[in-house]
């Protein structure tokens, strides 16, 4: 009888469940656009997936858009034009325009990071011009935009092409702006006649907003000074009068020194050794010793000169994404707080000091 | 009111890190740096010291009374009144320990996975499979700690994937915040390594040496110490030193980032073994209480008194939802446990050393 008793009891506490979500009652947000021209007014695009089968794969269905002055009301409009409950816990891209990001970014991300069913290994993306035509534009041979976009990002990550990051990684910096480190997000814009999206860059934030934008090799040059370097990363450079070669890095070591004297600016020393491969060299002589130190040094000079421009570049910006503010605290709070950061972040002077190495030339010479 | 049953050292150490190791493991980096910022894990390091401390004593205490447990030996120490208060507090203390814990745990896992779920069911949930195993003795609570003790190499191997996001730059340079602010830092600790004073009531329990037990109920203190610097320690080398101000169970949230190969949201995951954290100190606690009441009510065995109390502990542990007056109830709690884990039990060594008392000799 006990036991009988103790069955029915289980069968009444056990079935039930409040916090079901069935997938057929739920649309399933895999990639999400915003584009905030101003604070009170963030329109939020969301492309809903339509399930594929065997015979076709998943496709784009629908692309809604609704303004509000948060996000989550945004969301809400979305919620009374579509029939059912939206999951963004499944999310994969975030796209935001270049233009919402001229101000405080951190009010459209808000909403993600307090609700524990986002997901924060969605990536973020910064587009060119308007984020919500890169749902409502044709992409070619592409049915599903939001997979696209992902891995569009993740393969350009892998060529060290952009900065790896996610939603996560990418709130810490907006949390201390006077520690030092400084946020990015990879950079897109959408090409119309070819019907594809591509990489454009790197956009550069200081505290919440965007300062500045780097070129694909000025990212690529950036994280290797960041020490970043992903599976591959390919740098041109001129050699002769009119040819070019390319190089892969197949290693890169960094030293970075900080001198942080009790009166006057602080100076950074970075200095590099990097170790390249050839894969595109027409001059074709690299049989000859002397030959190989030759391209070596002209390679360490044209490499150290790129990273001159791309350190000016984010120190134009007021951008320290080498995370030199975070070591200066950690060495020495009480003169950080002293330096003024702010300020003394652009005029710093960084000397760089680079030694590229030759180890691989191919099957040829 | 002796149990027959007996548990080994080992089951022991098992069995005080499972009471140690609970709701605090996802927030214990959060509450460290609200007194010593990104110095907090060495607040823990300090904290795990004066718990070795409060061992030693509880371990001298408790080996001058082998067969008796504090509830049995205080009154020969300070007399049958002092002694009876004391039973009283102690028994209030653990049974309000499970009382805020289920009510932590019922407000945690509603924000992060359960939102629409009434409290009342899961309440009545984990208390019913807490009276479950606590009904039975001593011998059979400890064979289930041991047995879901290997759920610990969890959270190590939780955390290994987002090493290389480490950023050590945030916790540099070390203790620049000073000792005071370290110290500040232990005082809120007080709560979350509670679980060491059971010592006093398990030592007649175990079998073996008195060194036999006192290496098991300091290896499991230092063990808990371990891990909860190591997640804290982890904690701060994701967030940075203000964005942790903003997460107040920084543990689950670093898991939410990690992403396998195919699964995604390890917080989810971690959300369910951390719940068997939660249920082994829910279980020890209201054990340790409705032994406590046992004793008042001069009861023969500790059954109804552990009725009585898990019927009570539900609306009790609903009757708080909102995180903002829980905390308050847990800075109380903290307050109150420096008194009954570290204050008493030296009070009591100190009568007994000065009135020469011994089991041998009453």
């Amino acid at each position: 009888m006990k036991k009988w008793i103790g069955l029915g009891l289980s069968c009444l506490l056990l079935t039930g469940c409040w916090d079901e979500r069935q997938l057929k009652d739920q649309n399933i947000i895999l990639g999400a656009a915003i584009d905030a021209p101003s604070k009170e007014e963030i329109t939020l695009t969301i492309a809903l997936p339509q399930p594929g089968n065997e015979s076709q794969p998943t496709t784009t269905k629908q692309i809604v858009s609704a303004t509000g002055r948060t996000v989550q009301e945004s969301i809400s409009k979305i919620d009374h034009k579509i029939g059912s409950g939206l999951q963004m816990g499944k999310m994969q891209v975030l796209l935001i325009s270049k233009e919402s990001v001229q101000h405080d970014i951190y009010p459209l991300l808000d909403t993600l990071y307090r609700n524990a069913v986002s997901s924060l290994n969605a990536k973020i993306i910064i587009t060119e011009g308007e984020a919500e035509p890169f749902f409502r534009n044709e992409l070619e041979g592409e049915p599903l935009y939001s997979h696209y976009y992902n891995s569009l990002i993740r393969s350009a990550e892998a060529l060290t092409i952009v900065p790896k990051t996610n939603l996560q990684l990418f709130a810490s910096p907006l949390f201390d702006k006077n520690d030092g480190e400084a946020a990015m997000a990879p950079l897109l814009a959408f090409n119309k006649e070819e019907k594809t999206a591509e990489v454009k860059g790197t956009a550069l934030f200081d505290d919440k907003h965007m300062t500045g934008e780097l070129s694909v090799a000025e990212t690529t040059m950036l994280l290797l000074m960041k020490d970043e370097k992903e599976k591959e990363a390919a740098l041109t450079y001129p050699v002769e009068k009119d040819k070019s070669m390319t190089i892969r890095v197949e290693e890169i070591k960094r030293k970075m020194k900080i001198h942080v004297p009790k009166d006057g600016p602080a100076t950074v020393d970075l200095s590099y050794q990097l170790r390249y491969r050839t894969i595109d060299y027409p001059p074709d002589h690299l049989g000859d010793k002397k030959e190989v130190k030759e391209v070596d040094k002209k390679l360490s000079g044209e490499i150290k000169k790129s990273m001159e421009k791309t350190m000016d570049k984010i120190q134009e910006a007021h951008s320290d994404v080498l995370g030199i503010g975070l070591r200066v605290h950690a060495k020495d709070p009480d003169r950080f707080k002293q330096l003024n950061w702010d300020t003394a972040y652009p005029e710093l002077n960084v000397k760089i000091n680079v030694k590229a190495e030759l180890i691989e030339s191919g099957i040829t010479f | 009111m002796k149990s027959p049953a007996t548990i080994s050292p080992f089951q022991l150490f098992f069995v005080l890190l499972q009471a140690q190791i609970g709701i605090g493991l996802l927030t214990i980096p959060y509450t460290a740096q609200v007194g010593a910022g990104k110095d907090g894990w060495i607040s823990i390091l300090l904290m795990g010291l004066f718990v070795q401390g409060g061992i030693a004593v509880a371990w001298l205490l408790s080996s001058r009374f082998p067969g008796l447990t504090l509830y049995e030996f205080a009154p020969l120490l300070v007399g049958k009144i002092i002694g009876t208060v004391l039973t009283l507090l102690y028994t209030l203390f653990f049974f309000s320990i499970v009382a805020h814990q289920l009510s932590l745990f019922l407000s945690i896992s509603s924000n992060w996975a359960y939102p629409r779920t009434p409290h009342i069911i899961y309440a009545v949930l984990s208390v019913a499979v807490t009276v479950y195993l606590v009904k039975e003795n001593l011998r059979i609570m400890a064979r289930f700690l041991v047995l879901v003790s290997f759920l610990l190499l969890s959270i190590p191997f939780a955390i290994l994937p987002i090493i290389n996001h480490f950023e050590i730059h945030y916790l540099l340079p070390v203790a620049s915040n000073g000792v005071g602010a370290i110290m500040k830092g232990s005082e809120k600790l007080v709560l979350a390594f509670s679980g060491f004073e059971l010592f006093m009531w398990l030592y007649p329990f175990t079998e073996g040496s008195t060194k036999a037990k006192w290496k098991a109920a300091a290896g499991a203190s230092a063990a808990s110490t371990v891990l909860y610097s190591f997640v804290t320690f982890a904690s701060y080398a994701i967030f940075s030193p203000k964005e942790i101000k903003v997460v107040p169970e920084p543990v689950l949230y670093i898991l939410k980032e990690v992403e396998l190969i195919v699964i995604e949201r390890i917080d989810l995951l971690f959300l369910t073994i951390w719940a068997v954290f939660v249920l082994t100190t829910l279980m020890i606690y209201l054990y340790m209480a409705s032994t406590g009441l046992t004793h008042l009510l001069k009861a023969k065995e500790h059954r109804k008194p552990l009725y009585v109390l898990a019927v009570l502990v539900i609306p009790l542990a609903i009757a708080t939802e909102n995180r903002e007056t829980l905390a308050g109830i847990g800075d109380k709690l903290n307050s109150v446990s420096i008194v009954l884990l570290f204050f008493i039990p030296i009070v009591l060594l100190i009568v007994a050393l000065i009135r020469k008392k011994r089991e041998e000799s009453v």
